[in-house]
Formats: structure tokens, sequence, C-alpha cells
């Protein structure tokens, strides 16, 4: 599903990372840990194309990203890629429905079918916001909100999800209950997920962990 | 990518109905105010110079050529001399001359002395009744006789001319015979009679009501009996009082306020023009010209008014950009998710800009159908 062989990238700032060599197969649930700032978030954006690596080779469910275009890139995020992000950032003016088909609407590689509206109404309904479909996020609890934003991550059926600390700011209950329910739901489509977290409690729920430290280079 | 870009838009628009709507009505109002003044100048230049260019002369008094293009065209105030009724003796040669009586009204609505030829010459058609052929007969325009509800059979009571005139023209009850097609002209906003009938409400044609002994205060020494202050006049022209009516003096000296010449040829109506140009008490005017002049002066206020105008759009565009900007200020994070999950940034423009053109196609519909309605209002009050 991954596969990375000596990749680099660095920023202006004198930011540095070298990944010798990463391989993440079908399936697998891996979790990236380390400080704040060791690059942990840089590397989801590197799989996920919103950044491109400076050399070195990196393939993502069968996209090779260091050579694919911007438009190929976008593409490539928006059809085999679900992300889940930091504070399950929602667009305030649409209703549930409308923001889990947001990844429809604003890439035409995706046409908005049918088919995916009947997606996205089963989605809700396993998450059990069935009856929430027309409330706008401001009429959803905490909870809710987050759902929602998970649901948006799995209505394009993705191989790989890329969670960017969707636990920070939650209690432990809560964040429990956010990892058994994304866990079963990417256990039930056969993806693969790739968590960024530096929550311990999180990271020993994994039986692959990354300590991206070991990956951050000198400037 | 237009439809979906086109659903987010709305949906935000629709979200944020204060703002939208602020924004929307202080566009409109930016485009409605010089398109209506802009629309409102072309109609009323259109229907002015229309009937000026359908009347070629006017022949007054020699005085103010404005107060007679607007009395007699469009019978709106009075001129300031009138003239005899002979004069269309000197006209004659030139081609049809039409006699206008201007300066009556009934309930504020002009009522117009002629006689049955400026119908034919205006093209006025009675659509109900018949034309006025009697004295005290009054054939009413279309949009008065709506303004009045009336119809032929009705009664008309004409204004007081001067409430302190005790001597003067008393309010007379005219009978509606007939009422005409609708034109789009001044015609429609005005009643007519024939002359007579307005030299009746001058004063200058009178009846009495039955005189008895008792009225009279003596006799002459033919025998007839002389009139009293116990005598009243007639006010309305009835079966009962018609007889009475007498005229004192000769009908070539009564007066009129002008004359819509109609000349026989060019040449009639260069030599009228050149004869009047030097005469000391008549005078000449092509209403067209005059009409040229007033949207001279028109034209050169719009000019003034353009520039205010520019600066009201100025200052709208201002507030739209400031808008507009905080809004994307307000909406970075949603944009900033959306290039996230996978948009590019020119999708992101694109909504945002379906958004600032829906609000603005949203302003100018509501706008340029407010100025074109409310222009087209105004024309047809003004007409």
């Amino acid at each position: 599903m991954i596969e990375a062989r000596d990749l680099r990238f660095e920023r202006p700032s004198g930011f540095r990372l070298r990944i010798p060599a990463w391989s993440v197969g079908p399936g697998d649930r891996v979790v990236l840990h380390g400080p704040s700032g060791c690059g942990k978030s840089t590397i989801l954006s590197l799989l996920s194309g919103s950044l491109t690596p400076s050399s070195g080779e990196l393939d993502v469910a069968g996209v090779s990203l260091h050579c694919a275009s911007d438009a190929a890139r976008r593409a490539h995020r928006v059809r085999s890629l679900g992300l889940v992000f930091q504070d399950f950032p929602l667009v305030e003016y649409l209703d549930a429905l409308d923001n889990v088909l947001l990844p429809f609407r604003i890439n035409p590689a995706l046409p908005l079918t049918s088919g995916a509206r009947d997606r996205a109404r089963a989605l809700l309904d396993e998450l059990g916001l069935g009856l929430l479909g027309r409330r706008r996020p401001d009429q959803l609890s905490q909870g809710e909100r987050q759902r929602v934003a998970i649901a948006r991550a799995l209505i394009t059926e993705p191989s790989l999800i890329l969670a960017d600390e969707p636990t920070t700011g939650l209690d432990p209950s809560a964040t429990a209950r956010l990892m058994s329910l994304l866990e079963g739901l990417v256990d039930g489509r056969g993806a693969t997920l790739v968590l960024v977290s530096h929550d311990p409690t999180v990271i020993g729920r994994f039986s692959k962990t990354v300590d991206v430290t070991a990956w951050r280079e000198a400037p | 990518m237009i439809r979906h870009a086109f659903y987010l838009a709305w949906r935000h628009l629709v979200a944020s109905p204060w703002r939208t709507t602020i924004l929307v009505m202080c566009t409109s109002v930016a485009l409605f105010l010089p398109l209506f003044t802009m629309r409102t100048a072309s109609l009323l230049e259109g229907a002015l110079l229309a009937r000026a260019t359908s009347s070629p002369i006017l022949v007054g008094s020699r005085g103010d050529p404005f107060d007679l293009t607007l009395a007699a065209l469009y019978f709106r105030g009075s001129v300031a001399d009138t003239l005899p009724l002979g004069a269309a003796e000197r006209l004659r040669p030139y081609g049809r001359a039409l006699p206008l009586h201007v300066g009556h009204t009934a309930s504020g609505t002009p009522v117009v002395g002629t006689d049955a030829s400026y119908l034919d010459a205006r093209q006025l058609h009675v659509s109900e009744g018949r034309r006025f052929a009697l004295l005290g007969e009054v054939v009413a325009g279309a949009s008065a006789a709506r303004a009045f509800g009336l119809e032929p059979g009705g009664k008309l009571r004409t204004d007081l001319t001067n409430l302190y005139n005790l001597a003067g023209a008393y309010p007379f009850v005219l009978e509606v015979v007939g009422v005409l097609a609708p034109t789009g002209t001044a015609d429609d906003d005005a009643f007519f009679v024939d002359l007579r009938t307005s030299w009746m409400l001058d004063g200058a044609v009178h009846g009495h009501v039955e005189v008895t002994d008792d009225q009279a205060i003596g006799s002459d020494e033919a025998g007839n009996l002389e009139a009293s202050a116990a005598i009243f006049l007639a006010q309305e022209v009835n079966d009962d009082t018609r007889a009475s009516f007498h005229l004192h003096g000769d009908p070539s000296d009564l007066p009129v306020t002008g004359f819509l010449v109609y000349p026989s040829d060019t040449r009639r109506h260069d030599q009228l023009l050149g004869e009047l140009a030097l005469d000391d008490s008549l005078a000449a005017v092509r209403p067209v010209d005059i009409v040229r002049t007033i949207f001279g002066i028109v034209l050169r206020l719009q000019d003034g008014l353009n520039v205010a105008f520019a600066l009201v759009a100025a200052a709208t565009v201002g507030f739209f950009g400031l808008t507009m900007a905080l809004t994307l200020r307000l909406r970075s994070a949603e944009l900033m998710l959306l290039r996230r999950l996978g948009s590019s940034r020119y999708a992101v423009a694109w909504i945002v800009g379906t958004e600032i053109a829906v609000l603005s196609l949203t302003a100018a519909c509501i706008g340029g159908l407010a100025a074109w309605l409310g222009a087209a209002q105004v024309a047809l009050a003004l007409h």
C-alpha cells in the first residue's frame, strides 16, 4: 500500500526528513508517533500528495507520487485516500449529509452519483446519525461532528485512511470510543490505516509503530 | 464542477441571509440609481419628442416659448398672454390651425378647449360614447376617465379658478358624453370640451336660470327685464338652461391659448416661421426645438448626477469587496479544508467566484428590473 525508498523532504527553514525504506501492506494499521515538530504530519502530507518529496520514490495506493502531476495527486487524494483531520473540521453551512458528500463536489475526478448519495445515507445510519443528516454542524454535538468527519473520510471507500491526531483534546473514554469506532470501520472495509498520535494509550493499540524522530535529519 | 460550485455558493448564501440580503440590496441600489435615471430620461425624451415631432408648429402670443409648448402640448401651466380666436385667419393660408384653450381644470386634471378637428389630428378615437357636440359636453381622456371612474352619462365638476374672485368663473357641472381610447400621450390625462364650453368656464358665455319678476329690479325701454344680483347664473347646461346660454361679444375676439398648426407643405411651414419671426404680437415655435432644448438641460444635469452615481458605485464596490474579503478571511479554514480534501485552487476560486457572480447577478436583476419598471411608471405618470 505504501512503499518509500530513500525518500527525502526538506523545507527552506532547514527541516529535513529522510526515510531510507518504509513499507506498509494492505490492511495494516500503523501509528506514527514522536514529539511535536518531529515531522509526523509532514509524512501524512507526503502520503496524501499535499507535499511533494525533494527526492526519492514514494508509491501510495498504486500511484507514484514522486513523479505525479499536481492534478494526478489531487485525484489520487480524493479517490483513494480517506483523510481524518485533527479537530474534525466540517463546512459549517452544509448539513451532515452534504458534508459527507463534500469530496464529490470539489473534484471532478469523483462524480456525484445516486449510488454515492445512498452510500452516504448508509454510512450515517451505520454511525448512528441516520436522523441527523439534515442538521448543520452547529446543531451537532462534538461526538456527532467527529462521526460525520469520519463518514466523509470513508464515503469514497478508500483503500488507505490517514488520520492526523484525531484524539487530540479528547478525554480517555472519548479517545477509546473514537479509536474503537475508527478501528471497527477500517477493519470492516479491509482498509489500511496510518494514524499520527503522541498519545500513549492510542499508540498502545497499534501493533506497528513508527517513531518519526528516527527519520529526522539534523539541518 | 459549475453545478457543484453553484450549489456550494447557494448554500453559503442561504446560510447567511442577512449578509446576503444587505450585499444584494446595496448593490441593487447602486445599480438602480443610474439605470433608473438613464431609462427614465430616455423614455421621457422618446415620449416628449414623439409628441413634439407630431406637432409641427405652435402659434401663440409673443412670450415664453417654453410656457406655450408646455401648455399647448402637455396641458401643463399656462401662458402669460392669450390671443384672440380671430388670429386663426392669419394662419389659415399656411395650413390647418387648431385652437387650444388651456387653463381650466377638473379635480386638478386639465380641461382643454378645442374643436373636433383636434381629435382627428391627434388620432384620438372615442372608445365609449361619442365626441362633444353641444355646450357643456366633455370627452374624457382614457387615464382621466379611469382615475375618476367616468363613463358616458356621468357628470364632471370643474375647479373654481380663483376662490376669492367672487365676480369670476364658478365651477360648472359638465356632462361626460364620451371616453377616448388610450394613446400613451398627454391626451390621456385631459378632458376635452369645445371652445364655447371653455369660454363658458371663463365666464364669457353664460346662462341664467329662469328669470321671474321677483328677481328683476326693473325693465328697459323695450320692456325687457333687467338683471339683478338676485338672478342666478346657471352652473350646468341642461334642457332647462341650455336656451338661456349666450355670448356677449364677437367669438373671434375671445381668447385661446394658442394654435396647433399643421402647415400644408414644407414651403408654407418655413414661410409661417419666417413671417411670425418678426411679428409684434404672434410667435411661432417648433415644439421639437423646445423639447430638445429642455433635454439639453436635463442631460447636463444628468452628467452631474452620473458623477454622484459613480461615487455611490465606487463606495458600493468598496463595501462589497471589503465584505467579501472579510468573508474569505472567515472562511479561510473552510477553503483550506477543501484544498486538503483534494480541491484545486482553480476549483476553490470557482466556488468563491460563483458566489460573487450569484450575488452580482441577483443584484443586477433586482436593480435592473426595478429601474425598468420604475422608469416606465414615472414615464407613464409624467407623459
